[in-house]
């Protein structure tokens, strides 16, 4: 055996451990979630979901994402979203000014109002299309928020962002995924990651 | 000797003449219970235009009752029609209320009313005609009997170098009144049953008749064997696939087919609707979408499965309308717990049904493909809890693959898939 050959041994070696390395970096949580390590989250059988805040140019995508939003997360089976006319109802009885930045004091009004363990708020960062040069793609980038309805405190807060131009978009054109399609991504993405 | 003879004989020609007659009017009388609705009369109301565009409605309305009247409905003449609505200053023609369904049913001997509202219109090459109908029966609180949709467009069926292209909106027009007639005709003669007895799991409403004891004695075979013989059970085979099941997965119960235009998600409290038949009240849907009228279309499209299914009792659109806005409900963002009491207690409904539609777009020429983006709940007047919530979103072109094969042209066509899948999903939730 030669050190020529031993060198590139060691040189092979030492590529596939940078390549799992590398691999399991990506595995690695994105670190963008926050959770109440003092939470008994399993007490929370009714929650009330406050409209988003649409920081995107589409008028329509808070009531968008916030119904797919509610009917996702009560097909988890593991709380029941009260009606959207009953939370707009209790928006009007706390006197709510801004009922997508909720105080402390309005969640726990809202949450004794219409009988709810918790309330959730949103913010949708960006949705619809992105360009980059000749591509475009739809994307969307959402972050909740999940307070305690007795005491009004942050319990649970995450975000993610799904869609945009991916390197294929890049390579070969074409349009990325439907809205609708990205949109039930992140929001089944945000659900696993309330209950993980 | 003969005079007696021929006494007898004339006495046995007599009777053999009146049983004849006897027969003759007995097998009148079943051929018209056979077909119990050919002679009630049907009020046919002027087309209301919820395309958002200008249309030829005399012309169509004119065309409506041709079709009728060639298919031998039992309709109210038209002017006796119009003379009601001119008297009555009836407004609103995409609906009826009790009070004027009460005196259009004194007036004009209708037993029925037919409601029709035109969905889209387009005579850009290839045309497009979207009609939806409904008939609505006259009795106590109206309501809604039959619904039928017709949504084509000229290029549905191109065939071979293009053959089977309709250029003219007039052929097309036809063929969506012939398709809504034929199957109103259907109904008339051969009106289905309400499966109240079939989802019902009360005994005491089901009524056990002398004929269920003789059926049921000759189909049990155990009785018919003799007692010599050893007396075995039904025999099954194992892991055997039945048509049953092959019906089941088909209905999306299972694994195998599961329709594209199923909700994109969906919530069911799990409760089970089994104990009566319920009464559905749809009340009308938020549009958020850019179409002018989506809402009201949404709401005929569900309203049309419901009844095509016979699993609810659906209230008359109007009736509910009329309540609402007598009692001064407005909704701005959603159905709240004191409307759900106020709306169901006020029309005797069980259920409510409820909706948002994002997306309802027709395309004009060949343009990109119809798009359609709603969600739905119902909630239970019990205890005004949702029993069932989904949203559902579908294209024109989805599972498209080759030479438009499959391609859906009109929204119309569209929703009907979608509302079908998802009504499927609702009645098995309610026990079916």
């Amino acid at each position: 055996m030669t050190g020529s050959q031993v060198s590139y041994r060691h040189l092979f070696v030492v590529i596939i451990s940078m390549f799992c390395f590398g691999a399991l970096g990506g595995c690695a949580g994105t670190g963008d979630v926050f959770r109440d390590t003092t939470m008994d989250f399993g007490s929370i059988k009714s929650v009330a979901v406050l409209p988003f805040a649409n920081l995107s140019k589409d008028q329509l995508a808070g009531e968008r994402v916030r119904d797919a939003f509610n009917t996702m997360l009560m097909a988890s089976g593991a709380v029941y979203a009260v009606p959207t006319g009953e939370v707009a109802r209790g928006i009007a009885a706390a006197g709510m000014a801004n009922p997508t930045t909720p105080s402390a004091d309005d969640v726990m009004k809202i949450a004794k109002s219409i009988k709810v363990d918790a309330v959730i708020s949103g913010v949708i960062r960006e949705y619809g299309d992105v360009r980059s040069g000749t591509s475009s793609a739809d994307v969307i980038s959402l972050s909740l928020q999940l307070m305690e309805g007795q005491t009004g405190r942050v319990v649970w807060s995450a975000g993610t962002t799904q869609g945009g131009i991916g390197m294929t978009d890049r390579l070969f054109g074409g349009g990325g995924r439907p809205i609708n399609d990205i949109t039930e991504k992140a929001v089944n993405a945000l659900i696993n990651k309330l209950f993980e | 000797m003969l005079s007696s003879t021929s006494f007898l004989n004339s006495l046995l020609t007599g009777i053999k003449v009146c049983s004849l007659a006897c027969c003759l009017l007995c097998c009148g009388a079943r051929a018209e219970a056979a077909q119990p609705g050919t002679d009630r009369r049907i009020a046919v109301f002027p087309i209301e235009n919820l395309s958002g565009a200008p249309a030829p409605l005399r012309e169509l309305d004119a065309g409506l009752v041709a079709v009728l009247k060639s298919a031998g409905m039992p309709t109210v003449e038209t002017a006796a029609v119009e003379n009601f609505i001119n008297s009555h200053q009836v407004r609103y023609l995409g609906g009826i209320d009790e009070k004027t369904a009460a005196l259009l049913s004194t007036e004009t001997k209708a037993e029925f009313v037919l409601i029709t509202s035109l969905e889209f219109y387009n005579e850009v090459a290839p045309p497009k005609f979207s009609l939806i109908s409904r008939l609505v029966s006259l009795h106590d609180i109206p309501e809604i009997v039959w619904m039928g949709s017709a949504g084509i467009a000229g290029d549905d069926a191109p065939g071979i170098l293009g053959l089977g292209l309709i250029n003219d909106i007039n052929d097309l027009r036809e063929k969506g009144f012939e398709s809504v007639v034929t199957s109103l005709g259907r109904y008339i003669q051969d009106a289905p049953a309400h499966k109240n007895q079939v989802i019902s799991g009360a005994k005491g409403e089901e009524t056990f008749r002398l004929d269920d004891l003789i059926k049921g004695i000759k189909s049990e075979k155990r009785l018919l064997t003799p007692v010599s013989e050893p007396r075995q059970g039904p025999v099954l085979e194992e892991n055997q696939y039945t048509a049953e099941d092959m019906q089941s997965n088909m209905n999306g119960k299972g694994i195998f087919f599961q329709s594209r235009y199923n909700p994109v998600g969906w919530y069911n409290s799990k409760e089970t609707l089994r104990n009566r038949e319920h009464t559905i009240a749809i009340i009308p849907f938020f549009n958020r979408s850019t179409r002018k009228h989506a809402a009201e279309l949404q709401a005929l499209h569900m309203a049309l499965q419901l009844v095509d299914k016979h699993v609810f009792r659906v209230l008359e659109l109007g009736v509910i309308r009329d309540r609402m806005l007598n009692m001064h409900v407005i909704m701005n963002s959603g159905v709240s717990l004191p409307n759900i009491d106020l709306i169901t207690i006020s029309l005797g409904s069980d259920l409510l049904l409820n909706g948002v539609v994002f997306d309802y777009l027709d395309t004009v020429g060949y343009g990109s493909p119809p798009r359609v983006d709603f969600s739905i709940q119902m909630f239970n007047r019990e205890d005004k809890r949702i029993l069932w919530s989904s949203h559902s979103s579908n294209q024109g072109d989805d599972g498209v693959y080759f030479f438009d094969y499959g391609r859906i042209a009109t929204a119309a066509a569209l929703t009907d898939k979608m509302c079908h899948a998802l009504v499927q999903r609702l009645a098995e939730n309610a026990g079916e």
